[in-house]
């Protein structure tokens, strides 16, 4: 009996382990402060258990690894989902559709941020998980708000 | 009688979270075993075939030119296809078919991998959708269990000059 419980909690920390070192990574804020925060998704906790299967919503903040370079998580907002027109800032296209199974990603300080700008829409399968609070350094506890800045939103949205 | 039930319940919940975690943890890092289905990777790997997939060498960027993957589908993420990888980021790859006369190239940009079915006139895979994230890349197929006949490691690749030598 003792024995099953300590296993458990063996196996626990590996899960939970995962969500840390993935996550305790240097995230870099692209925002107008521009300096390094460590954020921990806690609701996005769910996510990682039940397998990522909810659809990600607009304006929330997404942890995903970079198209670029696998190795590296970054951190952006979705702007756009699958269908969604919308206007680019230095894409080498100025309009895009977003493709079916992907999602428009950008930082908050556009012009500094290696964005779906950069690299194009990103495939719906490498999202990992939803950014919810900053917990360090203290004095930028936030609840981090999903919001979408007025002047990117989306030129047509895809109906239902 | 009461406390005895519960005591039972709670000892089982225990066991069933217990063996869900490591059920958890060995599907995620080490493999599992998944079953097959289409067309598109035949002869080597037929409809319905069950084979042996690890986790491994995807945690540890082990994956090979030449081996078959399980890739998360790049325009439906609830989906997962199985490829065969024919070109790592940097490498030159043909992306027209085989039946195009006129021949066109490009390299895999840093980050993706170019991959192709082995059945190539019947196999939806990057020369229709282009070069897939590396991220995407779920494990890799070591080993077919089923069909008995065919037991064993997988074969290389029938399309040989398909990969291209810098």
């Amino acid at each position: 009996m003792n024995n099953c419980w300590l296993q458990c909690f063996f196996f626990f920390p590996l899960l939970f382990n995962e969500i840390y070192s993935q996550s305790w990574a240097k995230i870099f804020h692209n925002d107008a402060e521009k300096f390094q925060s460590w954020a921990l998704p806690i609701s996005s906790c769910t996510n990682v258990l039940s397998g990522s299967h909810q659809y990600p919503s607009l304006q929330k903040q997404s942890v995903l690894p970079s198209p670029r370079n696998p190795e590296q998580k970054i951190i952006k907002r979705v702007i756009a989902l699958e269908g969604d027109i919308i206007k680019t800032i230095g894409y080498k296209k100025k309009y895009v559709k977003v493709p079916h199974g992907h999602i428009w990603v950008e930082g908050d300080h556009h012009g500094h941020s290696f964005d779906s700008n950069a690299f194009g829409p990103v495939s719906l399968g490498l999202l990992h998980a939803r950014a919810t609070h900053i917990l360090w350094p203290p004095q930028r506890w936030q609840k981090l708000q999903p919001m979408l800045p007025p002047e990117r939103k989306p030129l047509q949205r895809e109906q239902e | 009688m009461f406390r005895n039930v519960l005591g039972k319940t709670f000892r089982f919940l225990g066991y069933t979270v217990q063996y869900g975690c490591i059920a958890h943890c060995a599907f995620e890092y080490l493999g599992g075993i998944v079953v097959c289905s289409g067309p598109s990777m035949e002869p080597t790997i037929q409809n319905s075939d069950i084979v042996f997939s690890e986790n491994l060498s995807r945690h540890f960027y082990c994956i090979r030119k030449g081996d078959i993957v399980i890739v998360k589908s790049p325009n439906d993420p609830k989906s997962n296809i199985c490829k065969r990888v024919i070109g790592l980021e940097g490498d030159k790859v043909c992306t027209s078919n085989p039946s195009d006369f006129l021949k066109s190239h490009s390299y895999v940009p840093k980050g993706h991998v170019w991959l192709e079915g082995d059945n190539l006139r019947n196999s939806t895979d990057s020369r229709c959708y282009g070069p897939v994230p590396y991220g995407l890349i779920r494990g890799r197929i070591c080993f077919k269990i089923w069909p008995l006949n065919d037991f064993g490691f997988l074969r290389a690749s029938p399309n040989g000059h398909r990969f291209l030598d810098d």
